[in-house]
């Protein structure tokens, strides 16, 4: 069964997208059959991978039942990584899209009919707190809180934990809190050092991985990959995803998630 | 003067509900939950439970105005009859044609393209599938609605509960996807709060 992880955060701009992409290549390279879920109205996975908004048809076309769900899921050059793009939703109709999303059964069909196929399932999440956000929180085991290193991501944090402890409470048990994951920190900056400072000495849950604030992000998007893609020199912050992967599978293990990994090794002798 | 400092944040729910979250220690059960609404939210919601329960839905931009007049007055309409009953559904929902029959299988009202089987025969095959489909899961209580997906279109049904054994299926032939099943919880409200005066 698959480990199901929402990527959420109510305000936008923290990375979601960045997180959701980059973590899922860095699980995929690791060996883990990777579904990546876009069910932002946005399609920021397929603007982040340089397509157009019209390119590729996806889960706007399931749910309106005109593409079966194994038409729409979408293979990589990476063979452990498949898309499920949004599809060619129009954005006038992204009102309805939302409604549909959230009422119908349409993204609980969709994990139930692939997730033992894949290790992780990863949902990018529009930003906010609304019928999408909901819908993805209600189907998901996990969900991973990026939190922009910068003062009012800090002080809209609540809003975001208060609706988790909600659906926990109320709508999907099951449900647990990965951690809070640091975006776009620059601990050589006042600000920056200040939030990851009250961050780091107030709050639970703040995971050990962050992900600095670097012109690398801006270069891969410029050229619609990943991280991990880019040419040249592998760069510093794709192996800040692995160890993302890391940090995540051991919690996840930890909640009683089924990583595939094993905590035992056989001894061995070094002379 | 406020101090605005980075020391400042009020951290204290998402503290509270963080240690809620991530118990200290393994083994230890969680906190009493979060209380429900820190007093200084607004809960839209209580304030507002029927609006909730009928919230009209989206429009999309460009719609016409009879569309957008229809949809934003959808939880507020009144029927004399089920013609003008059935007229609402189908600028709702778009359908090519809707009809109702009563249990029997007598179309009452009818309006639209008239499908390849008749609205008799069409109306008369839905009755007979009611009862059938309802030993499907005995325990699920009465049919509500039916959607049947063939592939060249979309059959729905509405089943009226049933009044002294009589009861009404109203059927939207082809109607728009998207449409229906965003309008689905309205029409239910609707015919339902009508269905006394319907004759």
């Amino acid at each position: 069964m698959a480990n199901i992880l929402s990527i959420v955060s109510s305000k936008g701009g923290a990375g979601k997208t960045t997180v959701a992409l980059n973590l899922a290549v860095a699980l995929a390279e690791g060996g883990d059959n990777t579904l990546l879920i876009d069910v932002d109205p946005l399609g920021a996975i397929g603007f982040s991978l340089g397509q157009s908004d019209t390119e590729w048809r996806g889960l706007a076309e399931c749910m309106m039942d005109k593409l079966p769900i194994d038409e729409v899921i979408m293979p990589t050059k990476l063979p452990t990584l498949s898309l499920l793009p949004r599809g060619r939703l129009d954005p006038l109709d992204v009102g309805i899209y939302e409604e549909l999303l959230h009422s119908s059964t349409t993204l609980s069909e969709v994990i139930a009919s692939v997730e033992k196929k894949f290790r992780y399932i990863i949902i990018d999440t529009p930003s906010g707190l609304g019928l999408i956000t909901r819908a993805a929180l209600s189907v998901s085991n996990f969900v991973l809180l990026p939190l922009q290193a910068e003062s009012l991501a800090l002080r809209s944090i609540s809003q975001t934990l208060r609706v988790l402890m909600h659906v926990k409470e109320n709508e999907n048990p099951n449900l647990e809190l990965l951690g809070i994951l640091a975006t776009m920190v620059q601990l050589n900056k006042d600000v920056s050092f200040n939030i990851m400072n009250t961050v780091w000495g107030s709050l639970r849950g703040v995971l050990e991985t962050y992900i600095p604030r670097a012109d690398v992000f801006g270069v891969a998007s410029e050229k619609g990959l990943p991280v991990a893609f880019l040419p040249g020199k592998y760069p510093p912050e794709a192996v800040r995803f692995e160890l993302l992967v890391t940090e995540i599978k051991d919690i996840i293990q930890g909640l009683g998630g089924v990583t595939g990994e094993t905590d035992e090794r056989p001894q061995r002798e070094l002379i | 003067m406020k101090d605005r400092s980075a020391n400042s944040y009020d951290l204290k729910q998402a503290q509270q509900i963080l240690s809620s979250l991530f118990p200290a220690a393994a083994g230890a059960t969680r906190e009493n939950p979060i209380p429900d609404a820190s007093p200084q939210y607004l809960r839209l919601s209580k304030e507002f439970p029927s609006r909730m329960a009928s919230r009209p839905p989206a429009v999309p931009v460009g719609s016409p105005p009879e569309v957008l007049a229809t949809t934003s007055e959808a939880h507020h309409q009144q029927f004399p009859s089920w013609e003008e009953c059935i007229a609402w559904c189908m600028s709702l929902t778009r359908a090519e044609a809707v009809f109702v029959a009563d249990s029997q299988g007598f179309i009452i009202a009818s309006r639209g393209r008239i499908p390849g089987h008749g609205f008799e025969g069409t109306g008369a095959e839905l009755i007979c599938s009611v009862e059938q489909l309802e030993r499907v899961a005995p325990d699920a209580g009465k049919l509500l609605w039916l959607d049947l997906d063939f592939d060249k279109c979309r059959v729905v049904g509405f089943i009226t509960p049933p009044v002294d054994a009589e009861y009404y299926v109203v059927g939207l032939i082809a109607p728009d996807s998207s449409s229906y099943y965003s309008h689905k919880q309205i029409i239910t409200r609707t015919i339902l709060e009508n269905l006394p005066n319907l004759d």
